[in-house]
């Protein structure tokens, strides 16, 4: 039995194969059954290994070892999956949400000349996710990582023809490398210290024997892996990458940078807890970074005007909150809101791609307007998705982000958590604020679209509206299993979830924390609604704020707008240089000193060539004086050699 | 005393003073004698060694080496009034047709 | 006594003749001095008891084969404008050094491996007699052997010069 669980990541790398080698053959119809009932298959699968997991207890997880991958001295490194209470719950979202975008796409991509290879690599990339998500050892969570680096530069760069998203995909990839690399230190790390990389020897030893790590030592791991985590799941500094991928496809970007790619550093901090636990400065790191990112997007997505590039820095906002979780040692809330958010911000993009289709490829706001009669489910589901990403109870997003804004309030790392709690408050208002800022300039008041395109709009077919209602159904409900006590739940998400990550206590007695989370309760309700008034009164009432603002406040507006030019500031800091040097090597040290190495050879061989070719001019006398000399030689050895 | 020994020092002095005219000098023709002169020496060095030995067949063989060196001129004489006829020269740093005619 | 006096003289225009040889410019006077080292070996072949070789010498290697080097000479006629190339070549340097090298060896071999008492000559050492013998029996396979081989370089060379007389034919008949 438990050797199934390779086969869960098995199918999709199936379909991968199977539409990546003879999809430009066969037809469409059957590119996509491939293409989704293996996803599902797989979904299917990953539910069944949950029920089986339910069934061992408490203490329960499932592995599955293949075989022994790479063995050198005492360091080994195993082919093996692991299934405990993480890990499956991830499976589920990867999977479930995964074959959910797999069926929206068939109506999305319907005609694209390259449907076999976005299928293909879409595959791929759910073939790498739950590998990573699976993996039982660090090695081969890194392979996924790499996996799933490596299909979003193949699916952001999907129509490469352009070659604006051509680099898009490329900056994708290079960002992520630098943080590959702080993740590969980290590793090498843990293996001079640890001795390995396989995660329950990992526990088990940092449990026995304690000592084989300094606090110094794991701070600094813990900060390499975490540089990794930066890269992959878009935080302050490595974030560039993610409003460019807006390139890719939609359902892409709903995939792979909303859903699930871009939360596997969260994932991997969440699976390493035990050693996070032992460096505490890099906790308070990881949270200070990630409410301040949250907040520092949230503040971008306010100006912005391509309906995916606000959902892309409401991503980037959004993963700050889970490092937030995390980072102060919540690690199920950040689990938690992981799992909302692939629901509500999956569903947000699939929505805008129903409305980029209906509007022939339109996706400025500012020419939107007026959706609700002519795409009535779309125009339905979004509100749904924005009500949940601003929190507001019952909705999903309201449980999860709450949990992580009490969390961080109370974190046993002390009262630097109120610093934490106080960034995500008000990057809750920004949030609840520039999301209905979004809902309300795309979905309503008069269309302010050209008459060819306002001829056009439809409602999404049902393969994929289908999928928004689906998506809109877990928004509303999904957040109901991770009901805290104070409201009068079970909080079944984080009991599940107890074994493998450990409540870490809060910095309040028991009577304490009832108050204060009632307290923290009130300030966020507040703070969704000031900003859904807000924008509101904005861009619903009085539409000529905005402009006034824009118009009083240009510097500023322009700072925001220009997402406070960041990527100029690299460009400068970085990439300039970076050329320079290549230049210097290539110009200059290829061509004078390498070359000139050949060069230098060459000459010296015809040289020696030159000089030997006097041997052999013809003439009779030289040939008879060499000879003569071997004679000589011949003769001097034999006389001489017996005297 | 006039020992053997005397006599095959002169017939080393000859034979080298034949073999560096045979590599160094270009005419043909004083080429070929120089080679006689070689020849010469190790006569020289055969009978001196008859002498010695009490051996006749130290005479012989000069006797054999005078035959085989006539012949050798006769041929290789008519060699050289070929090759002169032909290209004119009598100059052995002409004769380069082994050389490849591409080479500098 | 007699001996050294004959030889030392002999000895040296032997050696400053075959240097001339060598060392001259012009093709003629070269066969001439070697003409005259041929006649003087023929002393010292004498003085060595080799009679019937020192005749043979000045009969086979003076008189006929330096008489057809110099027939040679004549024929291709070499002007004295051919004879002023370079006398000596550029390697002669290493070539001096080559040679004297050749002699130094030479010298050594001989020097070292003199046995030291001369053999008892016979009576008739050296006579066309003795020579006779040899020939008819120890050396007969040997003699055979050459006269195939003067036959030989005697067709070689009428091959040789066959395809000229062709030529020159044709080039007289146009």
């Amino acid at each position: 039995m438990d050797n199934v669980i390779w086969i869960i990541p098995l199918l999709p790398l199936a379909g991968f194969l199977i539409n990546g080698l003879g999809g430009r053959r066969l037809p469409d119809r059957l590119v996509s059954f491939v293409g989704v009932s293996l996803p599902i298959a797989s979904f299917v699968l990953s539910v069944w290994a949950f029920l089986q997991l339910l069934k061992l207890g408490e203490e329960g997880e499932i592995t599955c070892t293949l075989y022994s991958w790479i063995f050198s001295g005492n360091f080994e490194v195993s082919l093996a999956f692991l299934l405990d209470p993480l890990s499956c719950v991830m499976a589920l979202v990867v999977s479930g949400v995964g074959s959910a975008i797999h069926l929206y796409s068939v109506g999305y991509m319907h005609g694209d000349k390259s449907y076999a290879r976005y299928f293909s690599f879409l595959n791929l990339f759910l073939f790498s996710m739950l590998v990573l998500v699976l993996a039982e050892d660090l090695v081969l969570l890194f392979l996924g990582w790499e996996g799933v680096g490596l299909c979003s530069y193949l699916l952001i760069g999907f129509w490469f023809d352009d070659m604006e998203k051509a680099k898009a995909g490329k900056k994708a990839f290079i960002v992520n490398r630098i943080g590959d690399f702080g993740f590969f230190i980290g590793m090498a790390l843990i293996v001079i210290t640890i001795g390995t990389l396989n995660v329950p020897g990992m526990k088990e030893i940092l449990e026995n024997n304690p000592g084989v790590i300094t606090t110094g030592m794991a701070t600094a791991v813990t900060l390499f892996l975490f540089v990794g985590a930066t890269g992959k799941s878009a935080q302050i500094p490595l974030y560039v990458w993610l409003p460019d991928a807006m390139a890719g496809p939609t359902p892409v970007s709903a995939l792979i940078h909303a859903a699930t790619m871009v939360t596997a550093g969260v994932y991997m901090i969440a699976r390493l807890n035990f050693l996070y636990v032992l460096a505490p400065t890099t906790m308070i790191i990881v949270a200070l970074i990630g409410s301040f990112t949250a907040l520092y997007a949230a503040t971008i997505g306010i100006a912005q005007n391509d309906i995916k590039k606000v959902l892309a820095y409401s991503t980037i906002s959004q993963l700050g909150y889970m490092f937030t979780a995390v980072g102060v040692g919540a690690f199920s809330a950040g689990i938690f809101h992981l799992m909302t958010h692939a629901f509500f911000k999956a569903l947000l993009f699939l929505g805008a791609g129903s409305v980029i289709h209906a509007m022939s490829g339109e996706q400025d706001i500012r020419k939107m307007g007026g959706l609700r009669e002519k795409m009535p489910v779309t125009f339905w589901t979004f509100l749904i998705a924005t009500l949940a990403i601003s929190g507001i109870p019952p909705l999903a997003g309201f449980f999860s982000k709450d949990e992580i804004l009490w969390k961080a309030f109370s974190t046993h790392l002390g009262s630097i958590g109120i610093l934490f709690w106080a960034l995500g408050l008000v990057a809750a208002v920004v949030t609840a604020f520039y999301m209905f800022r979004l809902f309300f300039m795309a979905f309503t008041g008069e269309s302010r679209a050209s008459a060819d395109v306002k001829k056009h709009i439809h409602e999404s077919p049902f393969s994929m509206s289908s999928v928004l209602l689906l998506l809109g159904l877990l928004s509303a409900i999904g957040g109901f299993i991770g009901v805290p006590e104070l409201l009068g739940g079970h909080n079944t998400f984080e009991r599940f979830l107890e074994p493998v990550l450990p409540h870490l206590g809060s910095r309040f007695s028991e009577h304490d924390a009832h108050f204060w989370e009632i307290v923290l309760l009130v300030f966020s309700l507040v703070a969704a609604a000031t900003g859904i008034f807000l924008a509101y009164v904005m861009y619903v009432r009085r539409a000529d704020i905005p402009k006034k603002f824009a118009k009083n406040y240009k510097a500023v507006y322009g700072l925001v707008y220009d997402k406070y030019r960041i990527d100029e500031l690299y460009e400068i800091v970085f990439i300039k240089p970076f050329f320079a040097l290549g230049w210097i090597f290539s110009g200059v040290i290829d061509n004078w000193i390498v070359d000139g190495i050949v060069r230098l050879l060459t000459a010296m061989t015809a040289g020696l060539g030159r000089l030997f070719n006097a041997s052999q001019d013809g003439d009779v006398r030289v040939y008879g004086r060499v000879l003569l000399g071997g004679l000589l030689l011949i003769l001097i050895i034999v006389v001489f050699g017996r005297v | 005393m006039i020992t053997t020994t005397h006599y095959l020092i002169l017939a080393a002095v000859v034979f080298a003073i034949g073999a560096f005219g045979v590599l160094t000098r270009r005419n043909l023709l004083v080429m070929l004698m120089s080679v006689e002169l070689m020849l010469n020496a190790a006569n020289l060095t055969f009978v001196a060694f008859a002498k010695d030995l009490g051996d006749m067949g130290g005479h012989i063989f000069p006797i054999f080496i005078m035959t085989v060196a006539a012949c050798e001129v006769a041929v290789g004489l008519a060699i050289i009034i070929t090759i002169f006829r032909l290209g004119d020269t009598s100059d052995v740093l002409d004769l380069t047709f082994m050389k490849d005619i591409k080479s500098g | 006594m007699i001996e050294a006096i004959i030889f030392y003289p002999t000895a040296a225009v032997i050696v400053v003749f075959s240097l001339m040889v060598v060392l001259h410019k012009s093709p003629m006077r070269s066969a001439m001095f070697l003409l005259g080292t041929l006649f003087f070996m023929a002393f010292i072949f004498a003085l060595l008891s080799a009679h019937f070789v020192a005749v043979i010498q000045i009969l086979v290697y003076a008189g006929g084969i330096v008489v057809l080097i110099l027939f040679s000479i004549m024929l291709l006629n070499i002007k004295k404008d051919e004879i002023n190339y370079e006398r000596i070549s550029n390697g002669r340097f290493v070539t001096l050094l080559t040679s004297g090298l050749l002699f130094i060896i030479l010298a050594v071999v001989f020097l070292t491996i003199y046995s030291g008492s001369p053999a008892e000559l016979p009576a008739e050492f050296g006579t066309i007699r003795e020579v006779g013998k040899l020939m008819i029996t120890n050396y007969l396979f040997a003699f055979e052997a050459i006269s195939l081989l003067v036959i030989a370089s005697l067709v070689a060379a009428v091959v040789l010069v066959r395809g000229l007389i062709y030529k020159s034919q044709e080039g007289d008949d146009s």
